[in-house]
């Protein structure tokens, strides 16, 4: 595998690995799904580089931006992607600790704001009734033992003046006189008042004690069920808030790590711009080579299959070629032994004429009893004159000559055709070539005294151009016109050189 | 010279099938001639559609020598292009050639040139003159080289060259001003513009023939005939022509 086909691997391989990191940790699928789509992700950027690095683009520069540019368009989107995941999946520790944090602190937000205000009210109101219910209850209670301690004291006063204790024995002041007097009688009614009132107060306050106990058990529930509620909400919000580690969360937690430290912003940077290149490998690599292995590969098998498709068709035309000469020759042995049978009953007819001919003229020598000197061919005494026979290769003389491939192969332009030249602009030639090599060698002399003279290369560049010149014009004698123009040149340029060397360049 | 040119291809023709040396025509080259005659439409139409201009000439045989023809005002010389003279076309020209093989892809087994040269350079003999119908003469290659000459120099290659001479005469001039010692130098004439006043060269106007031949290529071989290219060459002073 050259370095052209690993440029075109890394970044296949890369863009698998970013792929599957950002899908499995970023978008939370689980590994196989990461893997199979990071998988073929990598194909399509491996089909897209190798598809780079194979195609020939044009030699025209807009044709290898238009190229070059899609991909390294397509890469920065790609990178600018998956550079996010992969940048989260690095900092994946000190991101959960800050979403850990920003969950509590958005958590007790939101219960101060939302939750707190929807329930504390009534609840409130509702313990501030139960309060006053029992305020109430307790008064009745405390009235009630205030009674029943007024009946007991009552009871003790009318004990005492029964008794006839005055200011003793926790007796008020009485008469001081045994017996069931008028003061006795005062002191029973005071007691029966008492008992009275306290008959009313435990009255009002079991009365109160119903009621009111009933209020306050049904506040009570009411309470616990907005208790219950709140918590329930608490806890929903609390659940929400501590599995809310999405990509937004994620990446709110990454801009306030960046906020925090500005040394993260700046590896966060860089790791993009390391993914970015990675991926750009193809694409400089194709831009950094003039004349890429792949191209060069591509042009070796295209001319192979040129080759190999003219070497087809060569042979299909020879076959071709070969067959049509079959089937002439075919024909023409056959005309020929038609030729050959028109020319033997040609021939026959003729020897029959002639047999003929010489029948009758025997007959009529015959008859008129001339001599038999003169044989017929038939006979053995005949003997055939000779007959005029083309010599061996006459009329079938070869033509040599060139077909129009050869010909136009062979041809030169008529307007590159060389001229002489002018024995003035020879010598113009010669005399600036002179002048040329002697300044070269001058500044060769001088150069260990003058290390740097400018334009010494020009004059050894125009040294040896007037050189190759005279070699091709053979000695300025004669070429086409740009020989000429060339040959004018030399000669002012061999006349100006030294001047401009002396002047400038020393 | 396009009056000269139709007259030198029917002149061809018609004198080659009168004293061709087509003594027996067999079945098959007739079938060939036809076939030949046949094709010529759509060898045209193909040089046509590739942008050029090809006139199909006729049947006559091939002449395996280079051949005269003496004409009213000017004489004419074919023979099949095998000189280094033959070759330099100008570039029009050879576009056009270029085309019809390339685009076309008609590809002629032989060419012929014909040259026009002035009357006197070539002496035909006395036979072949008007009287029997300008027969052509069988002329070898030497007689085609000399009567035919050089290829003319390019009209602006000559104008370069002389004006790049007078200019580095004034240029040597000036040196010899500057330096005596350059004196040495001045004082030659131009080579060029000293025959300024010279006859016309003649010989100026080439065609180019693309034959096909009926079979083998040899001499009195039926073939047909296209006028390929021609053209005139620039008239110049004599003593510009090229080597």
């Amino acid at each position: 595998m050259s370095g052209r086909g690993i440029a075109a691997l890394i970044p296949a391989l890369f863009a698998c690995l970013a792929a599957t990191a950002a899908f499995r940790y970023a978008y939370m699928l689980s590994l196989p799904a990461a893997a199979a789509v990071g998988g073929a992700w990598g194909l399509i950027v491996l089909m897209f580089d190798l598809s780079l690095m194979s195609a020939a683009p044009g030699r025209s520069a807009a044709s290898r931006i238009m190229t070059l540019g899609s991909r390294a368009l397509v890469s920065v989107l790609a990178a600018i992607t998956f550079a996010g995941p992969l940048v989260l999946f690095m900092f994946g520790e000190d991101i959960g600790i800050q979403v850990k944090a920003d969950q509590q602190t958005e958590l007790a937000a939101y219960n101060r704001a939302d939750i707190a205000p929807k329930y504390a009210p009534a609840i409130s109101a509702d313990m501030a009734d139960i309060a006053e219910y029992q305020k109430q209850m307790s008064g009745a209670s405390t009235d009630v033992a205030a009674l029943r301690m007024k009946v007991q004291n009552a009871r003790v006063q009318v004990a005492c003046e029964a008794g006839g204790v005055s200011q003793d024995a926790g007796c008020e002041r009485g008469s001081g006189r045994v017996g069931h007097g008028p003061v006795y009688q005062v002191r029973l009614t005071e007691l029966r008042n008492a008992q009275a009132d306290l008959a009313a107060a435990s009255a009002h306050a079991t009365y109160l004690g119903r009621a009111l106990g009933t209020q306050i058990g049904s506040l009570r529930s009411a309470v616990k069920v907005l208790q219950r509620d709140e918590r329930a909400e608490y806890t929903a919000a609390r659940a929400r808030y501590l599995r809310d580690s999405g990509l937004i969360a994620r990446w709110r937690a990454l801009a306030e790590l960046e906020k925090a430290d500005p040394g993260i912003r700046t590896d966060v940077d860089l790791l993009g711009l390391l993914i970015i290149t990675v991926d750009l490998t193809a694409v400089l690599s194709k831009i950094s080579s003039s004349t890429p292995s792949y191209d060069r590969v591509l042009e070796a098998e295209r001319k192979k299959i040129v080759l190999n498709s003219a070497m087809a068709e060569e042979d299909t035309d020879a076959e071709h070629v070969l067959k049509r000469a079959e089937r002439d020759a075919r024909s023409d042995i056959h005309q020929a032994t038609l030729d050959a049978h028109v020319d033997v009953a040609m021939e026959e007819s003729r020897a029959w004429a002639e047999v003929q001919k010489w029948r009758i003229r025997a007959r009529a020598r015959e008859d008129m009893g001339a001599d038999y000197s003169d044989a017929p061919p038939w006979t053995p005494e005949w003997q055939e004159p000779p007959r005029p026979r083309r010599e061996r290769g006459q009329g079938w003389k070869a033509v040599h000559g060139q077909s129009l491939s050869q010909f136009i192969r062979g041809s030169r332009p008529h307007e590159r055709m060389a001229a002489p030249m002018a024995p003035a602009l020879a010598r113009a030639a010669w005399i600036g070539l002179s002048l040329t090599a002697v300044l070269a060698a001058f500044l060769v002399l001088v150069r260990p005294a003058h290390h740097a003279i400018t334009g010494a290369w020009v004059v050894a560049a125009v040294l040896a151009a007037g050189a190759a010149l005279a070699l091709y014009s053979r000695g300025f004698t004669r070429g086409p016109s740009w020989a000429h123009r060339a040959a004018f040149g030399t000669a002012v340029l061999g006349l100006a050189l030294p001047a401009l060397i002396f002047v400038h360049g020393i | 010279m396009n009056t000269s040119k139709d007259r030198l291809n029917r002149t061809v023709i018609v004198n080659e099938t009168r004293v061709g040396t087509l003594e027996v025509v067999p079945a098959h080259a007739t079938r060939r001639e036809a076939a030949l005659e046949r094709g010529a439409t759509r060898i045209v139409s193909r040089a046509g559609q590739a942008g050029v201009t090809v006139s199909y000439l006729g049947i006559a045989p091939l002449p395996a020598e280079p051949r005269a023809y003496s004409g009213p005002r000017t004489d004419w010389v074919l023979s099949p292009a095998r000189r280094l003279s033959d070759a330099i076309i100008p570039q029009q020209q050879r576009q056009a050639l270029r085309l019809l093989l390339d685009r076309a892809g008609i590809d002629f087994p032989l060419v012929y040139v014909a040259h026009e040269i002035p009357k006197g350079r070539l002496v035909f003999p006395a036979s072949s003159g008007e009287a029997r119908g300008y027969q052509p003469v069988v002329i070898d290659d030497a007689t085609v080289a000399r009567v035919v000459g050089s290829v003319p120099l390019h009209p602006e290659t000559v104008a370069v060259a002389e004006r790049l001479g007078r200019r580095s005469q004034l240029l040597i001039g000036v040196l010899s001003k500057a330096l005596p010692v350059a004196g040495v130098v001045v004082a030659a004439p131009f080579v060029l513009a000293g025959a300024a006043l010279g006859a016309l060269a003649a010989g100026l106007d080439p065609i180019v023939f693309g034959v096909i031949p009926a079979g083998r290529p040899v001499d009195g071989q039926p073939a047909a005939w296209y006028a390929l290219a021609s053209w005139d060459w620039p008239y110049l002073p004599q003593g510009t022509e090229g080597g």
